[in-house]
């Protein structure tokens, strides 16, 4: 017997109303004064896990195994953030399965129209340099989001894969919207080299949603006012790493430029 | 599968730096108790004496008051202007209160009255008030640790475990509540995997400025501490437990609450009276299955954070109110 799995239709600033109608899966409605959460949650080992279509008109991306879903709305009825959680496998298989799945992943959102993002303050370092920065998560000295070892262009070893820390996240931006896609890792205790368990999500943010994030909580709603300076501050910071790895003979990807920010058009 | 919990069978390091480890740690383990103690001594008669507070509730309510004080930096050598480095304190605050909640429900609802559902509420009460007990003895002790010796708490980090502190403190511990059944099951508090990954996230989140990376690596944090609570605090001490287990599914009928702030409005002062089927410990899924354990932890993290994000002051307004339930009594 076919069973239908509980399917998301999304586009992001759609309105919820337009999401409900156009899916099957059954959204738990929990709402405080301002915010809305539509969710979704089942076990991994659920027969009946849910299926995605983001950006359903515009080189749409799919996502299968589902286990959970969050469209939040926030003052409007326009869903402006997402989260879907996927558990490709059931834990403790094995690394490899996993690593094909984000390799597979890397692969369809870059034929989905998702471009690696890096952070505005941080220097422009391809994956090709990475070898070059014994820390996945630090250059110069200081943390970093969107470094080299994050550029979903190169090609992760496993021994690599293991070694970076249980939690990751990369960075991508299509037509004003942003996406953070997470990995999350367990090893398994009995045979910690070769299985593990995992979690992938996908948390699409609108422009407005994860500009915000640029500019202090309190001041959210004057981002587009607060952000060009930012931007300045970030800009600047990013040109001081930027000459003193030349300097050390780490390459820069001149060609990569910001996203264009519609709201300061 | 179920995860191989192993004792830590290491015996006591005797050399000098882990022997001041071994002080400290049970300084430490001193103050969590008096934490969750009122002073009994007759002024200027005796010499000080604590006595734990007997309430469960008042106990939970003390608890989440102390996780506040965490997270907003209050703590003697807490840092204000690194505030919100222990994200997950913030939302261990909320996480207490329901506990809170729950336990004035076991005590005080009208199903008591009953009769047959008495039984029901009392391993109820008994299982939330050692779980949350015992996760306070062992999480607090990390960041009170990590607060007042930051550059010592990497090496002294292995040197945790219950069976190496003072053998006078020992002594004094003996006598507190659920200690034979709780402490094997913990493994001794002795580090793991996950809590030491949570707080070299939270170094990371001290050398940033507010922004998107300082956010993400806060929810990283927290991910990795309540990975660190969930499975090995309160998966042996509370839902292992076959009675408990077979208390779950009854217990969403009879508008039962877990302690898991699930819902919108459980980040508030308040204990909420609403969909009860919503407030309840995972039930699809098995903790110990790791990827169920993952998505049970996201989803709750992922509400939080959204909070914290959008409406910053209005939860640390909420955070500050529950931190003056610290010393209630």
């Amino acid at each position: 017997m076919t069973v239908n799995k509980p399917n998301l239709t999304l586009s992001l600033n759609d309105s919820i109303k337009n999401v409900l109608a156009s899916s099957t899966m059954q959204l738990t409605k929990d709402c405080s004064s301002h915010v809305c959460f539509y969710e979704f949650s089942t076990s991994s080992k659920s027969e009946n896990k849910g299926t995605a279509i983001v950006d359903p008109n515009q080189n749409p991306l799919s996502l299968n195994n589902i286990v959970g879903a969050a469209l939040i709305t926030y003052k409007t009825d326009l869903v402006e953030n997402a989260s879907i959680r996927v558990a490709p496998a059931p834990s403790n298989s094995e690394h490899s399965e996993f690593m094909q799945y984000f390799n597979d992943t890397l692969v369809n959102l870059r034929l989905s129209g998702w471009h690696r993002y890096i952070l505005p303050n941080e220097a422009r370092v391809p994956g090709s340099e990475a070898s070059k920065f014994k820390l996945f998560d630090e250059v110069l000295g200081v943390p970093v989001g969107t470094g080299p070892w994050k550029d979903p262009t190169l090609k992760l070893s496993q021994a690599v894969w293991l070694a970076m820390p249980t939690i990751n996240t990369w960075y991508f931006h299509k037509d004003g919207n942003y996406l953070l896609f997470r990995v999350q890792r367990e090893n398994t205790s009995q045979a910690p080299q070769e299985r593990g368990s995992y979690l992938f999500s996908f948390n699409f943010q609108s422009e407005a949603e994860f500009y915000k994030n640029f500019v202090p909580n309190e001041n959210q709603d004057d981002w587009v006012k607060l952000l060009p300076a930012e931007l300045k501050r970030m800009a600047q910071e990013r040109a001081q790493t930027e000459a003193r790895l030349k300097q050390m003979g780490i390459a820069i990807d001149e060609n990569y430029q910001d996203p264009p920010i519609k709201a300061l058009e | 599968m179920k995860q191989d919990l192993q004792f830590n069978e290491q015996t006591c390091s005797t050399s000098d730096s882990e022997l001041h480890y071994r002080e400290l740690w049970t300084l430490g383990q001193q103050e969590a108790v008096r934490r969750l103690s009122v002073k009994t001594r007759i002024e200027f008669k005796n010499t000080a004496r604590y006595e734990l507070i007997k309430d469960f509730s008042t106990r939970a309510e003390r608890i989440a008051g102390n996780y506040a004080r965490l997270y907003l930096e209050l703590e003697r050598n807490g840092k204000p202007e690194l505030k919100g480095r222990f994200y997950w304190t913030g939302l261990a605050a909320f996480a207490s209160k329901q506990v809170m909640c729950a336990l004035d429900y076991a005590s005080n609802s009208k199903w008591r009255l009953t009769g047959a559902a008495a039984p029901f509420f009392d391993i109820t009460k008994m299982h939330l008030g050692e779980g949350n007990f015992w996760l306070f003895q062992d999480i607090f002790v990390w960041h009170w640790f990590y607060i007042n010796y930051p550059d010592e708490f990497k090496s002294a980090v292995p040197e945790r475990n219950w069976n190496c502190y003072i053998s006078d403190f020992k002594t004094t511990f003996q006598e507190l509540p659920w200690i034979d059944d709780a402490l094997p099951k913990i493994n001794f508090l002795a580090e793991t995997t996950p809590l030491k990954e949570g707080f070299d996230l939270i170094r990371n989140v001290e050398a940033l400025k507010d922004g998107i990376l300082r956010r993400e690596l806060q929810l990283a944090s927290l991910m990795k501490i309540a990975d660190h609570e969930q499975l090995w605090i309160l998966q042996p001490l509370i839902y292992e437990n076959w009675d408990f287990q077979l208390l779950l599914d009854g217990q969403a009928k009879l508008e039962g609450k877990f302690g898991v702030p699930r819902r919108l409005a459980a980040f508030s002062t308040q204990c909420e009276t609403g969909d009860p089927d919503r407030d309840v410990v995972m039930k699809e899924g098995d903790l110990y299955d790791a990827t169920d354990r993952m998505i049970f932890i996201t989803e709750i993290a992922n509400k939080y954070h959204y909070l914290m994000n959008k409406d910053k002051s209005q939860m640390e307004t909420i955070i500050s109110t529950i931190s003056s339930w610290h010393n209630n009594e």
